[in-house]
């Protein structure tokens, strides 16, 4: 059942104190008109009024007001002349009968409003409204989270939100990530991690440390975000404005054209051709277009932040929408930064593969390298290697080369080409040799290490998505090495790549595609900072999953809050989709109304016929607007 | 200080920016900001006119048959 507010109940009660005055007036017409009492007809006359003025009270404050604010023809004005005109022409019940519909119409227009907007708060419900904080003798208050400062010392139980971007002091937990990162994954923690506030603590008790206030945390940046969005109009939202500010006079010139020019000049009935102009009055209402166009972008907004895509504004929803092009940075946004081994070569024909992964396996137990983390994931996923670590002796990591150790009482030197030279082993030319780790053992070269930057999950499957959803082309714009990333494009399907450039260089290629794409928009989809210039020139910036620094999100007009590459398929998809309805609601609007309009003018149609069709018009646009949060559809 | 209150009953973005610039317009208010999603609506004013403040936006809001309430 919907629950109604205050205000919604106070309309309800309005149209139902207004219509049993009505019924009354009906009553009383009919006894007048069977037992010929005047009084009666009198009495009736009076209900009608009370009723009328129950109903028309507000519209005609509403439509006084925007007189006096010099903004004249809107749809109240419409509406209290349609009714008047109706009084007027002694059609007492229809008077009453159009601004009770109108009323309803704005009531279920209100509830419908209120009910996207309850679900947007809910997507975006990551602010707590309280905080325990421990004070220094041990015991806990309740403290608004705005009163909380750096280094304070909080406490938060099962069930509770994190208030404040923290470090874990003690405790370890199950933390929901999803109002954050839109992903219902959960996250363990543990003494000494970082928590962004939004976090919901599913397990144990969290003792933490604040490390920014209230107005600098997460949650708080992310909320301004959105609340904002609904002050940047797209260009459809703004046509509508203008629209109806330009369509509302000219209608209610042409009923009064309609009602006069007949009867003066054809010598028609006078009120046949008023009752038609009223007719027309009430079809041509722009309220579909007024309420639903907004209520689109509005949902559309609601819906991507519940998928954890933050678009800050309608208009970058109509942008989305017509991307065709899209350019990406490599490094943090298709490849996550690890590396994966694309081969392993023997250079010693005496060792096995198998002993050779052992070596290396033990060369970078210890390692704390990116590289050294990479290849021992490989070793124990591939090859479930085990060592005993009791044969790795004097380990020492060369920062910038590799690491060296004694691996059965032997020495083991494991690195790239610059630490081989250093101990004067000489390698065959190479033009690709950055990436290749060697291996030498004994003062014996073994072999050599291929890596390759690890692709992120769903690159592939999204890069071919985006072709099917209609992007002609797709980029690549890294500062790596030409044919590492030549590699790696087309491992990924991707039509052209540029490497070895510098920031400026990816801003100038970025802006020569923006000026060839002329029919389409383009989109930069980048993760670091050196993406920043990048990001705020290209017709629609997205900043994948970089929490917590602010250029970035300042810059971007598209967050991606976690680091999946295929939500940029979901912005796109919903975005086109919320463009579609938009056009749907303008286009079934505007031919019915038309339809109806023409057909009161030639045939004259019941002003009954065109208050259902107004208010049924109104209606429909709106549930159609709320299919945009049925995302149902948008999974592949 | 900061006050922020709750607006009820607006449900279209036209007559959002109509009540947003109405409220502008009251007298010793400052860096107005009200929101249409969460209809909350926050500013700044001195201690010493926050009653007279409130009290037009009372009136405002009164004339306009909506309802309001002071969070803070």
């Amino acid at each position: 059942m919907v629950k109604l507010n205050k205000i919604q109940k106070k309309i309800l009660k309005r149209i139902l104190i207004s219509i049993i005055f009505m019924l009354v007036g009906i009553i009383l017409k009919n006894i007048y008109e069977f037992y010929n009492f005047i009084i009666f007809f009198y009495l009736s006359i009076i209900s009608f009024l009370i009723s009328y003025y129950i109903i028309v009270k507000k519209i005609f404050k509403k439509a006084i007001n925007n007189i006096k604010n010099f903004n004249i023809f809107d749809e109240n004005f419409l509406m209290l002349v349609a009714s008047m005109g109706a009084f007027i022409i002694n059609e007492n019940i229809e008077a009453i009968m159009i601004i009770i519909f109108y009323e309803i119409g704005e009531l279920l227009q209100k509830i419908a409003v209120e009910n996207s907007r309850t679900k947007i708060n809910e997507a975006i419900n990551i602010r707590a409204d309280y905080v325990n904080l421990k004070l220094k003798d041990g015991s806990i208050v309740i403290k608004d989270p705005k009163e909380i400062k750096i280094g304070d010392v909080i406490i938060v139980k099962k069930g509770e939100k994190i208030a404040l971007d923290s470090i874990v002091l003690n405790g370890n937990s199950v933390l929901d990530t999803s109002s954050i990162t839109g992903e219902s994954m959960t996250n363990i923690v543990k003494k000494g991690d970082e928590v962004y506030s939004g976090f919901i603590n599913l397990d144990s008790v969290l003792e933490l440390e604040v490390i920014s206030d209230y107005y600098n945390s997460t949650a708080s940046k992310i909320l301004n975000l959105i609340e904002n969005a609904s002050l940047k109009k797209s260009k459809t939202e703004k046509f509508i404005t203008k629209f109806s500010k330009v369509y509302t006079p000219i209608v209610v010139i042409i009923s009064l054209f309609i009602a006069i020019i007949p009867p003066v000049i054809f010598d028609e009935s006078f009120k046949i051709w008023s009752y038609r102009a009223l007719s027309i009055l009430v079809i041509s209402c722009p309220c579909a277009l007024v309420i639903s166009v907004p209520l689109s972008f509005f949902s559309s907004i609601g819906t991507l932040s519940k998928l954890g895509i933050l678009v800050k504004g309608g208009n970058y929803i109509e942008i989305l929408s017509k991307i065709d092009m899209v350019l990406f940075d490599k490094t943090g946004t298709l490849t996550d930064g690890l590396f994966t081994i694309s081969d392993i070569e023997i250079s010693d024909n005496n060792i096995k593969l198998k002993s050779l992964i052992e070596i290396i396996y033990a060369a970078e137990y210890y390692s704390t390298h990116i590289i050294g983390k990479s290849i021992r994931n490989f070793c124990e996923k591939e090859y479930e290697i085990k060592i005993n670590y009791n044969d790795i002796d004097k380990f020492e990591e060369i920062i910038g080369y590799g690491v060296k150790l004694n691996y059965k009482n032997k020495e083991l030197i494991v690195g790239n080409k610059k630490l081989m030279e250093k101990y004067n082993v000489n390698l065959e030319y190479e033009n690709d040799y950055l990436n290749n780790i060697y291996i030498l053992y004994d003062s014996k070269l073994l072999g050599k290490v291929k890596l390759l930057d690890k692709i992120k999950e769903n690159t592939i499957d999204t890069i071919k998505n985006l072709k099917k959803i209609g992007i002609k082309k797709t980029i690549m714009l890294t500062g790596d090495r030409e044919n590492i990333s030549n590699y790696i494009s087309k491992k990924l399907g991707i039509d052209e790549c540029y490497s070895k450039l510098l920031p400026m260089d990816k801003i100038e290629i970025l802006e020569r595609k923006i000026k060839e794409n002329k029919k389409g928009k383009v989109m930069y989809v980048g993760d670091g900072i050196n993406d920043i210039l990048s990001i705020t020139r290209a017709d629609v910036g997205v900043a994948m999953g970089k929490l917590g620094s602010n250029a970035i999100l300042d810059a971007a007009d598209v967050i991606i809050m976690n680091d999946e590459i295929n939500k940029i398929l979901d912005a796109i998809k919903v975005s086109k989709n919320t463009i579609f309805i938009a056009k749907q609601n303008i286009y079934f609007a505007l031919v019915i109304k038309f339809l109806i309009f023409i057909s009161s003018i030639f045939f004259g149609i019941d002003i009954w016929f065109s208050i259902f069709a107004d208010v049924g018009v109104t209606l429909l646009t709106i549930i159609n607007s709320l299919r945009i949060f049925n995302t149902n559809k948008y999974e592949i | 200080m900061i006050k922020e209150i709750k607006i009820i009953g607006i449900d279209c973005p036209n007559c959002y920016k109509n009540l947003e610039n109405e409220l502008k317009k009251i007298e010793d208010i400052k860096n107005l900001n009200y929101n249409f999603i969460t209809q909350k609506c926050s500013f700044e004013v001195n201690d010493i006119n926050v009653e007279k403040v409130i009290l037009n936006i009372d009136k405002l809001i009164n004339k306009l048959e909506l309802e309001y309430e002071i969070i803070k």
